[in-house]
């Protein structure tokens, strides 16, 4: 079996080396659970662990296509599957991960402790965590992707109640519907009306579109 | 009777690799996007095209006799050139059960 597996990885490598683009859903169907380990024991190297599995997801997805981008390269004699002769590319991605989940904190809590309120207060909201879906919807895909549909089926205002909220919660707040209705000069159940009515929104997207499909099992909603 | 599952195969299913399930969508709109930054016409059924190929694991010669599409054909909607329209039925067929099922 494993070296009917083998060769079935050399295939699929020799198709995406021959500029194959279908082999990369090849890649990621058959060997996207190997994958998906490697990224596993390259992010708990760093620390994170428990990772959302729409999270992972996008990071397997960057893992195929790098391996993609350097199968001509990749020589099957020498013994070592495509990912771990490509360790160094993924753990970069998983580097990567870990960043964006680590690196731009400082900076939002800076812009909110400037706008005078306590980096340790739970009355006060985050001011922007819209901004913040944004700087990582430019480097993560499941981000832009909910960013985008939380353009279709929200306005400005209800998006940015629904990001509050989920970051209230987050942080640990029991009635972040009171605190954010406090922002916004709303009663908490409007709040929560809110918060369902684009939750619900955003799940019928994802029933609906198949490029949505993916966001039907995040947190956010589901 | 079945036979009860062995200590190591429950390890294994309860590994967080094992609860890893791969979802069509996301890769589409990847591919997608990248034939669309190309600049290639049709990269929506281009993409559609190729991910059914891919998760059939076939290669376009072994794909077209399948579904009844010459080599040519098949290469030029896989690159996003031809129009959908060009498509054979069973193809069509196969791209809309796909978009159904997500």
């Amino acid at each position: 079996v494993e070296q009917a597996r083998h060769d079935r990885l050399v295939m699929v490598m020799a198709r995406l080396a021959e500029g194959d683009r279908a082999a990369i859903f090849t890649l990621y169907a058959e060997f996207g659970p190997v994958i998906a380990g490697v990224l596993r024991r390259e992010l708990a190297r760093l620390g994170s662990y428990g990772v959302a599995a729409d999270d992972l997801d996008g990071l397997v997805i960057d893992a195929c296509l790098e391996v993609a981008s350097v199968a001509r390269s990749w020589d099957p004699a020498r013994g070592a599957a495509p990912w771990t002769w490509a360790q160094r590319r993924l753990a970069r991605l998983a580097s990567g991960y870990v960043g964006i989940h680590a690196d731009p904190l400082p900076e939002a809590l800076s812009g909110w402790r400037d706008g005078g309120g306590s980096s340790s207060g739970s009355s006060r909201p985050d001011p922007e965590p819209l901004s913040l879906l944004e700087r990582l919807a430019a480097r993560h895909p499941q981000c832009r992707l909910l960013l985008d549909a939380l353009d279709r089926v929200s306005s400005p205002r209800n998006r940015q109640i629904l990001l509050e909220v989920r970051l209230q919660a987050s942080l640990g707040d029991p009635a972040p519907a009171v605190t954010v209705g406090r922002t916004f000069g709303l009663r908490p159940d409007a709040v929560r009306q809110v918060v369902k009515r684009t939750r619900d929104a955003i799940g019928r997207l994802a029933a609906e579109e198949p490029r949505f499909a993916a966001l039907g099992a995040i947190p956010l909603v589901a | 009777m079945t036979s009860p599952e062995s200590p190591a195969d429950a390890a294994r299913s309860r590994h967080p690799s094992a609860q890893w399930r791969s979802l069509t969508a996301p890769l589409l709109s990847r591919v997608v996007d990248q034939l669309a930054a190309e600049g290639h016409p049709y990269p929506r059924f281009a993409g559609a095209v190729l991910a059914v190929r891919g998760w059939a694991g076939l290669d376009q010669a072994t794909f077209g006799r399948a579904v009844g599409v010459p080599l040519g054909l098949l290469r030029g909607l896989e690159s996003g050139i031809l129009h959908p329209a060009h498509a054979r039925p069973a193809l069509a067929r196969l791209v809309a059960a796909f978009h159904d099922r997500g």
